[in-house]
């Protein structure tokens, strides 16, 4: 099993545009970190490199992160080569609205686009990423993955202005068909330059929503990121979402949340919990996309530790290490036995 | 406004955070006024074609009968209820909870009603979500432990709903019921409670309508992505929510087995800072503008 890290981790203190001790931080009305185990990046520093520090120090492989912190092909480039030199293996992302209409939408040209990523658009549920249209944005991406070196890229649409499968407008038959025209759209360009597009099921679509989309296209070029406790968020069982997407997750976010059914109120919360702790049973998914993965050997899996702001996100990424690393150990044992 | 330990009024109230409530359409009943009757009288000021409450609630025998009385005076249906630990061993079903329970379905059957709405009283330590004991063995004892009742269900007329209660999955109390295989052994329907157990609540109202003798007409909105990456949902006034009620009312109208006495009871509880009144009236207004044709005795209000 390959282990690696995903940057959104330390959102709450390595993002510029959410770290916790920006005096704007104070206006959020959320409990400030005070007690933290790894000090926050110099804000001068660079991002990505000390997100790959992170990487090294947790002895992990892998690095998921937005393609847009490396801002350009020549960054990519060299970011992509000090990955490769520490054998860490680069995985990107991009924030696309995949519903966008065909005005909105546009041709997929990365070439002469202006589309880019301005860190001062971007805030805690809004990326970044701004373009004359969608598809400019991804093909952007896919070509600062290819100079990268990342293999895959995430394309990620949940965001508060983009509709979800809650939104009664457009319906959601017709939300998932854009989906599947706008992703059909980028696959030559993913075939040139040899990366895989993976949809993510991003608290905005159940798996049984999206996986009918990959099938339907039927491409090698389009496959899935499975984060493991987005289901959660939208009324479906975490199991059964990983049973379906099983053969075509290529990589995957592990996480835990805890569901509180009964509250005083009666409405239920989910709170975010070190991994083991909670009830997204990730030892059970980790078996089922083993058992049942085309590739089971070459997918990564990806720590993403989301917290509250408040928490000491370095203890629960090294509590939730030990605890993944104990279910790999137990499999390990199981299959020489 | 109306449960003792939960009263806005209450001076402690503002000890545990919430914000203050202004410009209320109603107030809390003046004391000495019982929380059944208020309500009898709020049921009938909204039009409304009866109310659901415990038994128990209600106070002992004689005061359950004459509140039944006054019930079926006013042309009222009231739905009992009961509560007790659905996944107690045997021994603490048989010492703790088995007594108590039928003196619960006597009650019922003395205030007049003849569907009983049962909840899980230790829904925050056995539910689908608990591992001790699996949730194959919870629905076994469950199974067990309400056949010991249902006798006296079938002497006093008195028929179980066991309701989705943030604690089961529709799934889960379809298997309850069909275990106990019994006429006294049904549902009540609650259509935003699958949402806390991770159950899409058409998929369940699916399998739970053939069983469904009482619906909690209940709504919140999904809040998948939040700040904090903590989905939420949200209280709603009926019809303002993501709970497909209009699709469930139609289900049931084709699949619950005696649709037309259905007992279908709007219960949306809110922030205590809201008004449950108006809430309640546009809840309201919306089924008798939205499902009318599954509530033909609202028509005239």
């Amino acid at each position: 099993m390959r282990l690696g890290l995903s940057a959104d981790t330390y959102r709450w203190i390595a993002y510029p545009w959410m770290r916790a001790d920006r005096p704007a931080f104070r206006a959020t009305s959320h409990y400030a970190p005070h007690i933290l185990s790894v000090d926050p990046p110099n804000p001068e520093a660079d991002l990505p490199d000390w997100l790959l520090d992170r990487v090294r120090a947790h002895g992990l492989s892998a690095l998921t992160m937005d393609l847009g912190l490396l801002k350009n092909q020549d960054r990519a480039s060299a970011f992509g080569a000090r990955c490769a030199n520490a054998g860490v293996q680069l995985l990107g992302s991009v924030s696309v609205d995949l519903v966008a209409g065909p005005d909105r939408w546009g041709h997929a040209a990365s070439e002469g686009s202006t589309a880019h990523f301005d860190q001062e658009r971007a805030s805690t549920l809004q990326s970044g990423w701004i373009g004359d249209c969608e598809s400019s944005i991804a093909a952007t991406a896919i070509g600062l993955a290819a100079a990268a070196g990342a293999p895959i890229i995430g394309l990620v649409h949940g965001q508060p202005d983009r509709p979800n499968r809650y939104s009664p407008r457009p319906k959601l038959a017709d939300q998932l068909k854009r989906i599947e025209a706008n992703v059909r759209a980028l696959l030559p360009l993913a075939a040139d330059t040899g990366v895989t597009l993976a949809l993510e099921p991003h608290m905005d679509y159940r798996c049984a929503e999206l996986v009918p989309v990959v099938e339907v296209i039927a491409s090698p070029h389009l496959r899935l990121v499975l984060d493991v406790a987005s289901p959660l968020a939208v009324t479906e069982d975490p199991l059964d979402a990983a049973r379906l997407a099983a053969p075509y997750v290529v990589a995957t976010h592990l996480r835990d949340v805890r569901v509180q059914a009964l509250t005083e109120i009666a409405t239920g919360a989910l709170f975010h919990t070190p991994i083991g702790e909670g009830h997204v049973r990730v030892d059970q998914i980790l078996d089922i996309l083993h058992d049942r993965s085309a590739d089971p050997d070459g997918m990564i899996h990806c720590l993403k530790i989301v917290t509250r702001p408040e928490h000491d996100v370095e203890a629960w990424l090294t509590a939730s290490l030990a605890t993944v690393r104990a279910y790999a150990s137990r499999k390990s044992s199981r299959d020489a036995a | 406004m109306l449960d003792p330990h939960r009263r806005r009024d209450r001076p402690e109230h503002r000890n545990f955070g919430w914000p203050p409530t202004f410009q209320q359409t109603e107030s809390s009943p003046e004391p000495g006024v019982m929380r059944h009757d208020w309500m009898l009288h709020k049921t009938r000021d909204l039009g409304l074609e009866g109310f659901y409450m415990h038994a128990a609630d209600v106070g002992d025998g004689p005061t359950v009968e004459g509140f039944g009385a006054r019930m079926r005076a006013a042309g009222l249906i009231f739905n009992g209820g009961l509560t007790a630990n659905w996944a107690a061993t045997a021994d603490e079903w048989d010492s703790e909870y088995r007594e108590r329970a039928i003196e619960h379905v006597e009650l019922n059957a003395r205030s007049g009603a003849n569907i009983a709405t049962v909840t899980h009283l230790l829904a925050g330590v056995h539910n689908h979500f608990s591992t001790d004991p699996p949730i194959g063995e919870q629905v076994e004892r469950a199974i067990r432990n309400f056949s010991t009742i249902l006798p006296a269900c079938r002497q006093h007329g008195v028929t179980l709903a066991f309701e989705n209660h943030m604690d089961y999955r529709l799934s889960e109390v379809v298997a309850i019921v069909q275990g106990l295989d019994s006429e006294f052994a049904r549902i009540t329907l609650d259509t935003a409670n699958p949402f806390l157990v991770l159950e899409d609540p058409l998929e369940g109202a699916r399998l739970a309508a053939p069983y469904t003798v009482a619906v909690h007409l209940k709504d919140f909105t999904a809040h998948p992505l939040t700040e904090t990456w903590e989905p939420e949902l949200h209280w709603a006034p009926v019809g303002r929510g993501d709970s497909p009620i209009t699709e469930i009312l139609d289900l049931l109208q084709a699949e619950a087995p005696n649709p037309d006495e259905l007992l279908a009871h709007i219960e949306i509880a809110g922030l205590p800072q809201t008004d449950p009144d108006r809430w309640v009236r546009a809840s309201i207004a919306h089924l008798r503008r939205h499902a009318a044709d599954h509530f033909p005795n609202q028509a005239a209000a």
